[in-house]
C-alpha cells in the first residue's frame, strides 16, 4: 500500500528521491502499471508529470519523444505523421484502446517492455534508442538493451527521459503488422520491418517479431539474408520461410506455438510486400 | 478505519464538472473509486482493469479509463463525468443522438461510450465511421452490437457541426 | 390478414421508434443501478472460493477472521442451514435438481463457495478471507463430459439430501429421450444419410455490469433485496425459503440492470447478502468482480451434439436423430431445460421429417456451472443441425436454400415435438399462426447476393470469399407455465401508471409495454408512467427469460389496458350520453360517433372528484396457451485468409419475423446485439482451463468479446408479420438472433475454403488446421 506520492520538479530531484529508498520506490509515468498492481514496489510513488518531459521534437539525431508523452499525443503529432509514411501512427493506433492511449506514456511502455508490446517491436525496428538518467549522467542506449540480462533491474534505479527514433535516410521504409483476435487485444504476434535500400539493393534490414508470446526479438537470419538483395516476390517468400524456421515461438492461452510460426512467416511476408509495393508506387 | 492507519492520505483538488472540489485520497486510489464515492455514480465499474471502458471520464478533455487513472495524477485537472456533459434541461448532442438512434439498451456502458465519443469530437468534428469505431474500441457493450451507438455518434457529430455553422452565421 | 394489416397501419404508438422511457436518465448518468445508492453503515461482503476442483472440507476455522476488528459476520456450512435448492430462477416447482446448498462441506469446482465475510471495509474483508483456514481433502476432479461418463468416475453429487437428480451415481443431472415415428426405419428408407458431431466451447455472458446485490432493512424494518436480477419474484421465493423468512417480509427491487443475457436468471448473491443483513441488521453490499463473474457465476452449457439426417433424393427430410451431451458443470441449474431446448427449439423447424429421435444427458463435471444463456440450448442445437443440413444439401446436389424451403415449417402447420418436448416436461401442442420464413429467406438471399456469390470462391489476395446461411426459430415464453400480470391505474390528469412485474434487463421492455398500453388507451407514450419489478408494488411476473416479456407480459398489459379502456368508455358514454361501445379513444379524447368529445383528463377529474367517484384501475394476467415462434434467416459472407486462417465477416444479413414490431429500434437492437454476441461465440470467445479445472483467462483482457472496431457491416431486416395471438400481433425477438451466426459462418467458411468446422470457436489456428496447413 502506497504511503507517498511525490512530484519532483526536475529530473535531478526525481532521481534523488528514487535513490533515497530504491526498494520501496516506483516511477509513475501514466500510472497504469501502479494501478494494476504490476509494479512490485509502490510505497513511494515518484510522478514524472512535472518534469516537462511531454514533447515531440525533431533534432539532428532524429525524432525525440519525451518520456511522459502519451501514446495518443504521439499519434496526433504532425512530426510523427511525417515519419516514414505514417508507420508510427499506424502502428501505435493498434496499441490498447484510445482510452488507454490517452493515459499510457511512451516511457512507461518502454520501461515496462511487456512481451506483447507493439511499441517495442515497432521502435526496435525503427532503430530507436532511449536516453537514461542515472543521477550522474545521461546515457543513450539502444532499446535492445531492454532485454539484456539484469538491465531492467538496473533500470528501476534510473529514469528514461527520452526516446529517440533516428531520422530515416532516403530510401528507407518501414511497416508494422499486428495479428490479434479482436481489434482491442494484445497481439497474437506482431512484426515490424525496416528496410534501407539507398539504391538497387538492401543495405540494411531490421526485422522484429514480438508477442511470440515472449518479448520482441530481431530476426537476424532474415536481416542477413536480405542484406545485398532486392525485394522481389521470391526473396520475400524465402525471407518468410527463414523467419518461420528461426524465430522461437511458444504456446499461451491466446494461441499455439505452431500457429505463431505461421504468423511469423505471414508477418514478414506482408510487411516486406507492403514495402515493395510502396517502392513500386514511388517509381 | 478500525485498522492501524498505514496509508498516508493526501489532498488533491479537482475541477469536477466545472466545480472545484478538494478530496482526501490515498496515493494509489483510482479516479474511479474517488468519483464514485464522491457521488458521481454515472461512472461505472465493469472490469477495474481498463478493458471495458464503462468508467471513462474526460480528464482535461481526454477520455481515459477512470479505473486506470491514479486520482493523485488528476490533481489540478478538469474532470468531466457523464453527469457534467448536459447543460441544465438540455442534453448534449451525443446524449440526444443516443436516445434518438436507439443506442441505449441497458445503459451501463452508455456513459463511458458517450464520454469516449465526446473526447473524439473535441478533436475531430467530422469523423469517419471507422474513426468512430476506433474511438469507442475500448468501450465494450454486450447489448447493442454497436451499430446504433456508431450511428448516434455520427449523427451527433453532424448536429454539432451544424450548430457551429449556425453560431458562425449568427456572429 | 388484411383486417389486421389495416389495424396495424392505424397504430399510433406501436411500431414507432419511441425513445426509451428510461433513456434520458441513463444518458445523463442518474444513479439507477443496484450499486448506485449509498446507505449509511453498509457492510461490504465477499465470498471465499474453492481453489480445488473437487474436495471435501474436513474443517473450517474462522476464529481468526471473526476476531479481526471490523468483521461483522462470517458464514460457512457450519453456521448456515442445509436446505437443498436450485440457483435456477425458474417457476415453481423448478425443473432443475435441488443439488445445491448455501454452503456445503464439499466443493465441486474451482470457484465454488466456501465462506462469506461481511466487514466494515473491503480491505478488512480481504484480510478476513485470508485468515479463514480451510482443511480440504482433495478428490479426483472430473474435467470433461467424457470423464464424467467414464465408468468408475467419481460421483460429484454423493450427498443424500439432493432431489431431482436423474442419476447421481452416473453423474447424470438430467436426461431427455423422446421418439416420434421410427428412426431406424426412416434411415433405412432414406436415399442419403448424413451424420455429424459438433462441439461447443465454454463461454460466458459477460454483462458489462457484473452481478451485484444490496440488502438492508428499510424504515419499516422490512428486508429489502435490491439486486441485479432477471427474476425478482423467484428471488423472493427462493431466498425466503433459504433464509427462513416469510415471503411477505421480503421486498425485492430490481433497479436498472446492466445486462443479463440469462446469467441473471440465477440466484447467486441474494441468499448470502440477505442472510448477512439478517445476521447483522446492517445493509450489505455483495458484488462480483469480473473474475468472479467469469468463474463463479454461470456460463453457457458446453455441449457435444450429434445429428443424423435422412432424406429422399428430392431433399425431403424423413428422419432426424439428435443426441446432445451437455456439460452442466458442478450443479444442475437449468440442466434439464437447456438440454430439452436443444431439441424442442430446433426440431420443429423441420417438421417434414416424420421420424425423430432426440435424446441426451446433462452431465455433472467439476467445472464452472452452466445456466441460462440467450438461446438456451437452441444455439447449440442449431450449430449441429444447420451445418448438417448444409452438408446434406451438398450431398444431394441441392441448393441450401431449396432444401430448407422444402422442409421448414409453415403457417398452419405443426410439429409433434411441440407436444412431446417442453420445458423439462411434456410440451404444448400448437400450430403456427404466423411464419414469414419463406420471405425471410428470399430477402436475405437477395441482400447477401446468394446466387452471384455462392460457390464462386472469389479470391482477393490471400483471402477467399464464401457465403453461408442458416435458419432458426425460437419461442415466445413458456406456454402454460409462465405467468405475467399488469396493473394500470388512471390518474386524474388522464395519465396512467403501468405497474408490471416484468423485468427490463436493458431490453427496453418497460418501453415496449408502455407502448402497448398507450396504443390501447389512445394516449401518447409520455402519458404512461411505468414502474416495474418490485415485489411489493408490482403484480407478479415470472421474469425476463425464455423470450417471454413482449409476448406474455405484453399480453397481460394489453388486457389490462383494454379493461381500463372499457371503464373509461363507460364513464364517457354517460357523459356523452352515448352507448360506450360506439366510442373511440384517439389523441387523448373520447370521440362519439357524432363528433362530440370528452378528454381523458375530464374523465379523470370526474371520477376522482365529482360524479360516480372511483378509481379506474385494472389488473390482468396472461398465461400463454402457446409459444409462437419467431423465425430468422441468417446470411454471412466471409473472407477466409488462407495464409493465416483468419475469418473476416464481410457482411452479415439477418431477416427476422418477430411478428409485428412494437419498437423497430429496440427490436433491431436485440437482433444486432445477439448477432454480435453470436459472432464472438463463433470466432474467438472461449474460457480456457488448466489441468486442474481453473480458468486461465478470467478477465476481459484475456477473454475477448467483440468491440466496436470488430463488427462487420450488419444488416437487420424485420419483415412485416402479424401473430394473431400476440399483443398487437407481436412475437419475441430477444434470443433468436444468437442462433444463426455459428452455423451461418461455418457454412460460409465451407463455401470459401471447403472445410467443415465442427468445433467452436473457429479460431484462425483451427481453420488453418482444418485446411491441413497446421499440425493439429
Amino acid at each position: 500500500m502506497a504511503g507517498e506520492f511525490l512530484r519532483p520538479a526536475d529530473i535531478k530531484e526525481a532521481i534523488a528521491l528514487l535513490h533515497q529508498d530504491e526498494e520501496r520506490a516506483s516511477i509513475v509515468g501514466g500510472g497504469i502499471e501502479i494501478v494494476l498492481g504490476r509494479s512490485p514496489a509502490a510505497e513511494r510513488l515518484i510522478d514524472l508529470s512535472r518534469l516537462g518531459l511531454s514533447y515531440i521534437v525533431e533534432r539532428k539525431e532524429g525524432l525525440v519523444i519525451g518520456a511522459t508523452t502519451t501514446i495518443a499525443q504521439i499519434i496526433e503529432n504532425p512530426l510523427t505523421a511525417r515519419f516514414l509514411n505514417k508507420v508510427i501512427v499506424e502502428g501505435l493506433r493498434q496499441v490498447g484502446s484510445p482510452l488507454i492511449r490517452n493515459l499510457a506514456t511512451i516511457g512507461g511502455a518502454i520501461a515496462r517492455a511487456h512481451p506483447w508490446s507493439d511499441v517495442t517491436t515497432l521502435f526496435l525496428a525503427l532503430g530507436g534508442t532511449m536516453v537514461i538518467h542515472d543521477g550522474e549522467e545521461e546515457r543513450t542506449l539502444s532499446l535492445s538493451a531492454l532485454y539484456e540480462r539484469g538491465f531492467r533491474r538496473r533500470l528501476a534505479q534510473m529514469i528514461i527521459t527520452e526516446i529517440i527514433l533516428p531520422s530515416p535516410p532516403a530510401g528507407a521504409a518501414a511497416v508494422f503488422i499486428k495479428f490479434s483476435r479482436t481489434a482491442f487485444d494484445i497481439a497474437l504476434l506482431n512484426c515490424a520491418c525496416f528496410i534501407f535500400r539507398p539504391h538497387d539493393c538492401i543495405e540494411q534490414a531490421r526485422i522484429i517479431i514480438g508477442a511470440r508470446p515472449q518479448h520482441s526479438v530481431p530476426v537476424s537470419a532474415v536481416e542477413e539474408f536480405l542484406a545485398g538483395r532486392d525485394l522481389t516476390d521470391s526473396t520475400i517468400r524465402e525471407a518468410a520461410m527463414i523467419g518461420r524456421e528461426t524465430v522461437h515461438t511458444a504456446d499461451d492461452i491466446r494461441t499455439g506455438k505452431e500457429y505463431r510460426k505461421t504468423l511469423v512467416a505471414a508477418g514478414i511476408r506482408r510487411t516486406l510486400t507492403q514495402i515493395m509495393h510502396q517502392w513500386n508506387k514511388e517509381r | 478505519m478500525t485498522e492501524k492507519e498505514n496509508t498516508m492520505m493526501m489532498r488533491i483538488e479537482l475541477i469536477v464538472n466545472c466545480i472545484r472540489k478538494t478530496f482526501s485520497i490515498s496515493p494509489t486510489e483510482t479516479l474511479l473509486s474517488l468519483l464514485r464515492r464522491a457521488g458521481y455514480k454515472g461512472v461505472k465499474q465493469g472490469c477495474g482493469s481498463g478493458d471495458c471502458g464503462a468508467c471513462a471520464v474526460l480528464v482535461d478533455s481526454r477520455a481515459v479509463n477512470a479505473c486506470l487513472t491514479m486520482a493523485a495524477k488528476a490533481d489540478g485537472r478538469q474532470v468531466t463525468t457523464i453527469e457534467g456533459l448536459a447543460e441544465i434541461n438540455r442534453l448534449h448532442p451525443l446524449q440526444q443522438a443516443f436516445l434518438d438512434e436507439g443506442a441505449v439498451q441497458c445503459g451501463y456502458c452508455t456513459p463511458g461510450m458517450i464520454i469516449a465519443a465526446a473526447g473524439l469530437l473535441m478533436r475531430n468534428s467530422n469523423p469517419t465511421e471507422t474513426e468512430v469505431k476506433e474511438a469507442i474500441a475500448g468501450n465494450l457493450c454486450r447489448c447493442t452490437g454497436y451499430i446504433k451507438p456508431v450511428n448516434a455518434i455520427m449523427r451527433a457529430a453532424q448536429s454539432l457541426r451544424e450548430k457551429e455553422e449556425d453560431e458562425c452565421k449568427n456572429r | 390478414m388484411n383486417v389486421k394489416t389495416a389495424k396495424k397501419s392505424d397504430f399510433q404508438v406501436v411500431g414507432k421508434n419511441e425513445i426509451k422511457i428510461d433513456g434520458r436518465s441513463l444518458v445523463i448518468g442518474k444513479p439507477k443501478f443496484t450499486a448506485d445508492i449509498d446507505l449509511p453503515e453498509t457492510l461490504i461482503a465477499k465470498v471465499l472460493y474453492s481453489p480445488h476442483p473437487h474436495a471435501r472440507i474436513l474443517d473450517i476455522d474462522t476464529s481468526r477472521a471473526e476476531a479481526l476488528a471490523g468483521v461483522a459476520c462470517v458464514l460457512t456450512y457450519k453456521n448456515t442451514e442445509r436446505i437443498p435448492y436450485t440457483t435456477a430462477g425458474q417457476g415453481y416447482p423448478e425443473p432443475s435438481p435441488y443439488d445445491t446448498v448455501i454452503f456445503d462441506n464439499k466443493v465441486r469446482f474451482v470457484g465454488d463457495r466456501v465462506a462469506a465475510v461481511a466487514a466494515e471495509t473491503e480491505e478488512i474483508v480481504r484480510k478476513a478471507l485470508r485468515l479463514i483456514k480451510v482443511q480440504y481433502q482433495e478428490l479426483q476432479p472430473v474435467l470433461s463430459i467424457d470423464a464424467a461418463a467414464a465408468s468408475g468416475a467419481p460421483i460429484i453429487h454423493d450427498e443424500e439430501d439432493s432431489a431431482g437428480i436423474y442419476d447421481a451415481e452416473r453423474n447424470i443431472a438430467a436426461n431427455v429421450d423422446i421418439d416420434v415415428g421410427d428412426t431406424t426405419r426412416g434411415f433405412t428408407q432414406s436415399d442419403v444419410v448424413v451424420e455429424r458431431v459438433c462441439e461447443l466451447q465454454h463461454v460466458q455472458h459477460t454483462p458489462i455490469e457484473p452481478h451485484v446485490c444490496l440488502s438492508y432493512f428499510d424504515t419499516d424494518d422490512r428486508l429489502v433485496i435490491r439486486t441485479s436480477t432477471q427474476v425478482p419474484f423467484h428471488v423472493r421465493r427462493i431466498v425466503a425459503r433459504l433464509i427462513n423468512v416469510p415471503i411477505r417480509d421480503i421486498r425485492v427491487i430490481k433497479p436498472r440492470i446492466g445486462g443479463g443475457f440469462g446469467v441473471k436468471q440465477e440466484i447467486l448473491l441474494e441468499d448470502i447478502c440477505a442472510l448477512l443483513t439478517l445476521r447483522t441488521g446492517r445493509p450489505v453490499l455483495l458484488e462480483y468482480n469480473r473474475r468472479e463473474e467469469f468463474v463463479s457465476s454461470r456460463i453457457r452449457h458446453p455441449m457435444r451434439v450429434r445429428v443424423k439426417l435422412g432424406a429422399k433424393k428430392d431433399g425431403r427430410l424423413t428422419t432426424i436423430e439428435m443426441e446432445a451431451t451437455s456439460n452442466t458443470g458442478a450443479y444442475g441449474s437449468h440442466s434439464l431445460t437447456v438440454l430439452s431446448n436443444v431439441g424442442s427449439k430446433t426440431l420443429p423447424l423441420y417438421n417434414k421429417a416424420e421420424n425423430i429421435h432426440f435424446y441426451g444427458n446433462a452431465l455433472y463435471t467439476t467445472m464452472p456451472v452452466a445456466g441460462a444463456y440467450r438461446g438456451y440450448g437452441a444455439t447449440q442445437g442449431y450449430f449441429a443441425l444447420e451445418t448438417a443440413i448444409d452438408e446434406l444439401a451438398e450431398q444431394l446436389g441441392i441448393d441450401p436454400l431449396t432444401i430448407r424451403s422444402r422442409n421448414h415449417i409453415r403457417v398452419n402447420e405443426t410439429s409433434p415435438i411441440f407436444e412431446k418436448l417442453g420445458e423439462g416436461r411434456e410440451g404444448v401442442a400448437q400450430r403456427m399462426k404466423s411464419c414469414e420464413l419463406p420471405r425471410c429467406i428470399t430477402i436475405g438471399a437477395q441482400q447477401i447476393g446468394w446466387k452471384e456469390k455462392r460457390g464462386t470462391k472469389v479470391r482477393r489476395g490471400s483471402k477467399v470469399h464464401g457465403v453461408g446461411m442458416a435458419i432458426s426459430m425460437q419461442g415466445s415464453g413458456i406456454p402454460e407455465i409462465d405467468m405475467a400480470a399488469a396493473t394500470i391505474k388512471m390518474n386524474e390528469d388522464g395519465s396512467f401508471n403501468l405497474l408490471v412485474g416484468a423485468t427490463d434487463l436493458g431490453t427496453g421492455s418497460d418501453t415496449i409495454l408502455a407502448q402497448i398500453a398507450a396504443e390501447v388507451l389512445g394516449v401518447p407514450l409520455s402519458k404512461i408512467i411505468v414502474y416495474s419489478s418490485d415485489t411489493d408494488f408490482t403484480p407478479f411476473d415470472t421474469g425476463a427469460y425464455a423470450s417471454s416479456t413482449t409476448y406474455v407480459s405484453g399480453k397481460a398489459t394489453e388486457k389490462a389496458a383494454q379493461d381500463v379502456r372499457t371503464q373509461i368508455l363507460q364513464v364517457a358514454g354517460k357523459m356523452l350520453e352515448e352507448d360506450s361501445t360506439d366510442l373511440t379513444i384517439k389523441g387523448e379524447q373520447i370521440i362519439g360517433h357524432n363528433g362530440q368529445t370528452v378528454s381523458l383528463a375530464e374523465i379523470g377529474h370526474r371520477v376522482a372528484y365529482q360524479v360516480d367517484q372511483r378509481q379506474i384501475i385494472a389488473s390482468a394476467s396472461c398465461v400463454p396457451a402457446e409459444s409462437p415462434a419467431p423465425f430468422m434467416a441468417n446470411f454471412a459472407e466471409v473472407a477466409v485468409d488462407t495464409e493465416t486462417g483468419e475469418v473476416e465477416i464481410v457482411k452479415y444479413v439477418a431477416v427476422v419475423d418477430c411478428g409485428s414490431v412494437i419498437n423497430p429500434h429496440m427490436a433491431e437492437g436485440q437482433v444486432e446485439g445477439a448477432i454480435v454476441n453470436g459472432i464472438g461465440y463463433a470466432l474467438h470467445e472461449e474460457m480456457i482451463f488448466n489441468s486442474r479445472g481453473s480458468m486461465r483467462n478470467p478477465s476481459l483482457f484475456d477473454y475477448k468479446i467483440p468491440g466496436a472496431a470488430d463488427i462487420p457491416p450488419l444488416e437487420v431486416i424485420l419483415v412485416d408479420s402479424y401473430e394473431p395471438t400476440g399483443p398487437m400481433g407481436a412475437k419475441s425477438v430477444g434470443e433468436i438472433g444468437i442462433n444463426g451466426p455459428i452455423p451461418a459462418i461455418a457454412n460460409a467458411i465451407y463455401d470459401a475454403v471447403g472445410v467443415r468446422l465442427r468445433v467452436t470457436p473457429f479460431t484462425p489456428q483451427r481453420v488453418l488446421a482444418a485446411m491441413g496447413k497446421l499440425p493439429d
